[in-house]
């Protein structure tokens, strides 16, 4: 069984000015024990999309408009904020970029950390656990009576780590994890991410617009254009046979190439607005059909198991069906 | 042999932070020779940043000297600066902190651009803004830094240098906030200029960016260049411990995709 799907989810901000369509149709499915890499650049909707999944969504203003989220077999979709406390941490636990805005900053680590052990496992020797989790993290157990401000981004984040690693998740989000990190850094936190996840069979929802860091961490990826996922499949596979002509763009401008003119490869325009017709990445296509303007293409099997890209023009093959 | 465009010796500078002194340069060594693009690399807290401030004149050293031209700029007059100022420019990494919110992109294009006959500074503008994409440069005159996207704020900060045409340009990471898709177009952008025979300082973390954009690779760590060269030697045969662990931290990307 999934630990979490998502299908056809549609997401919407209503603000002063009305309202701004941020994730249209995206599905995406993490099993047990998973490494799923959710790539997009700023706008596509990754983030919007993971606070969804986790109840985050700012109370009023968010709204799903379509579309249904499943975690543990138990649809979430519409669930009360009373109920979504009881799910937060488990099964799905989440980090994010900034770990020092996450932490609180007048409490010391290890009653941060005692805390989110208390929530879910009442009784138990707390202190004990607080040492075990740190050990978890590599961080020395001293790091418990220390604050926030006194430690370096690295060691925040593997507090923050901690933190969520106490409430025994069966799966984490992780919202750009290393960003905000230096590349030693960021190298020492995904090696870690790796080892929790042999050690605790953890499933990992890793939000990235780093095409490295995903092809580093994550079995399975998820591209996000302009709120849609326009393709998906093994990392390996579609990494090394891109469907969709925005995953082929963006893996060329990721590994910073030269085109046969001496110019770095890269993606003519910028990132559109999500909601209007067609597909989203007509207007920066190189490849675009007069179909790609009108009808949003559904997904088509591409290379490998699993892999399927919305594209007309798959494997330059034009493609019919219904949009 | 020639004096280089930029030259640094022998810098040094500690901060006074919270009761505690902080090395940020212990004693660095740089140049950079008229058109020569050099990277300078090295994580964060390894004074980078503050060795491009220094270069350009925004910081003044404890220790050692910079030389535009061969000419000290600690030694100069302030008219004589203020050319060396102006022969330096910089691009900084946010954009949206780089521009005054309350002047217009026409008017922050027509500062730039105080030397040039007031009558052809539109004119002028309009072209710069051509010339970094920034389209139709017309309308975009009258655009305010606020309902620019980020990509078009980074774009305009290049244009912005470009206008007091310099000889150098000091960037402090000015691809880390940009999307990859976006990444290329800067890269082009800033390849043109070079064109024009400006020079680049260019701050980075990122090694790809490094490896395709500059002639020369320096490396800093703990306020110290502790290597520097050609960027395919540097790179590709790294001599120092620190080049290869920065190097080897980098995701691989290339493990799937054939060139």
């Amino acid at each position: 069984m999934s630990l979490l799907t998502v299908d056809r989810l549609s997401l919407a901000y209503d603000g002063p000015r009305g309202r701004t369509v941020a994730i249209e149709e995206a599905s995406l499915v993490v099993g047990e024990g998973e490494a799923v890499g959710l790539v997009g650049e700023s706008g596509s909707g990754k983030s919007s999309l993971a606070r969804a999944l986790l109840g985050l969504l700012p109370r009023g203003i968010g709204r799903i408009t379509g579309g249904t989220i499943t975690i543990a077999g138990r649809d979430v979709t519409h669930l009360a904020r009373r109920d979504w406390e009881k799910l937060r941490g488990r099964p799905m636990a989440m980090v994010f970029q900034d770990p020092l805005s996450s932490l609180n900053p007048v409490m010391k680590i290890g009653t941060q950390i005692g805390e989110s052990v208390r929530r879910h496992d009442r009784g138990g020797d707390v202190a004990k656990r607080v040492e075990e989790l740190l050990g978890l993290v590599k961080l020395p157990s001293a790091v418990a009576g220390s604050y926030p401000h006194e430690l370096s981004g690295g060691m925040r984040q593997r507090a923050l780590l901690a933190i969520a690693l106490g409430c025994r998740p069966a799966m984490l989000v992780a919202d750009e994890p290393t960003t905000a990190l230096d590349v030693t850094t960021q190298a020492e936190i995904l090696a870690l991410l790796r080892e929790l996840r042999a050690k605790l069979g953890m499933a990992l929802l890793l939000i990235s617009h780093d095409l490295g860091v995903v092809a580093d961490a994550c079995d399975r990826v998820v591209i996000m254009y302009a709120g849609r996922t326009v393709e998906w499949g093994a990392t390996s596979d579609t990494f090394a046979r891109p469907g969709h002509p925005y995953a082929s763009a963006l893996l060329a401008a990721g590994r910073v190439m030269r085109n046969e003119q001496g110019l770095f490869v890269t993606v003519e325009g910028e990132v559109g607005a999500a909601g209007g017709t067609g597909c989203p990445f007509a207007p920066r296509c190189p490849k675009v059909m007069p179909r790609c303007r009108t009808d949003m293409p559904p997904a088509f099997a591409a290379g490998g198991p699993d892999h399927a890209a919305c594209c007309w023009l798959l494997d330059g093959q034009v493609r019919s069906g219904a949009p | 042999m020639s004096e280089p465009l930029l030259r640094l010796a022998g810098i040094a500078k500690t901060f006074y932070r919270g009761g505690e002194h902080v090395t940020a340069v212990v004693d660095a060594d740089l140049h950079v020779e008229a058109g020569e693009s050099v990277a300078l690399v090295g994580e964060s807290g390894s004074g980078k940043s503050t060795l491009a401030r220094i270069a350009l004149g925004l910081m003044v050293p404890d220790k050692g000297k910079v030389f535009l031209d061969g000419r000290c700029l600690a030694e100069m007059t302030p008219a004589v600066f203020a050319e060396a100022r102006t022969a330096m420019q910089p691009i900084f990494q946010d954009p949206g902190q780089s521009f005054n919110p309350r002047r217009s992109v026409g008017e922050a294009l027509a500062q730039a651009l105080w030397r040039a006959p007031r009558e052809t500074r539109r004119e002028r503008s309009i072209d710069l803004l051509n010339r970094v994409g920034l389209r139709p440069a017309e309308t975009m005159l009258a655009r305010y830094p606020h309902e620019l996207s980020g990509g078009q704020k980074q774009r305009l900060a290049v244009a912005r240098a470009a206008a007091m045409a310099p000889r150098l340009i000091v960037a402090d990471e000015p691809l880390s906030g940009a999307d990859v898709s976006i990444r290329g177009q800067m890269l082009n952008l800033l390849s043109e200029l070079r064109k024009d025979g400006i020079a680049f300082l260019m701050i980075t973390h990122d090694i790809s960016v490094a490896r395709a954009f500059a002639d020369r690779v320096a490396v800093m760590h703990r306020g110290l260049i502790v290597e520097s060269g050609p960027a395919a030697a540097v790179l590709e045969r790294p001599g120092h411990d620190y080049t290869r662990r920065l190097i080897d931290a980098v995701p691989r990307l290339d493990r799937y995709v054939s060139a």
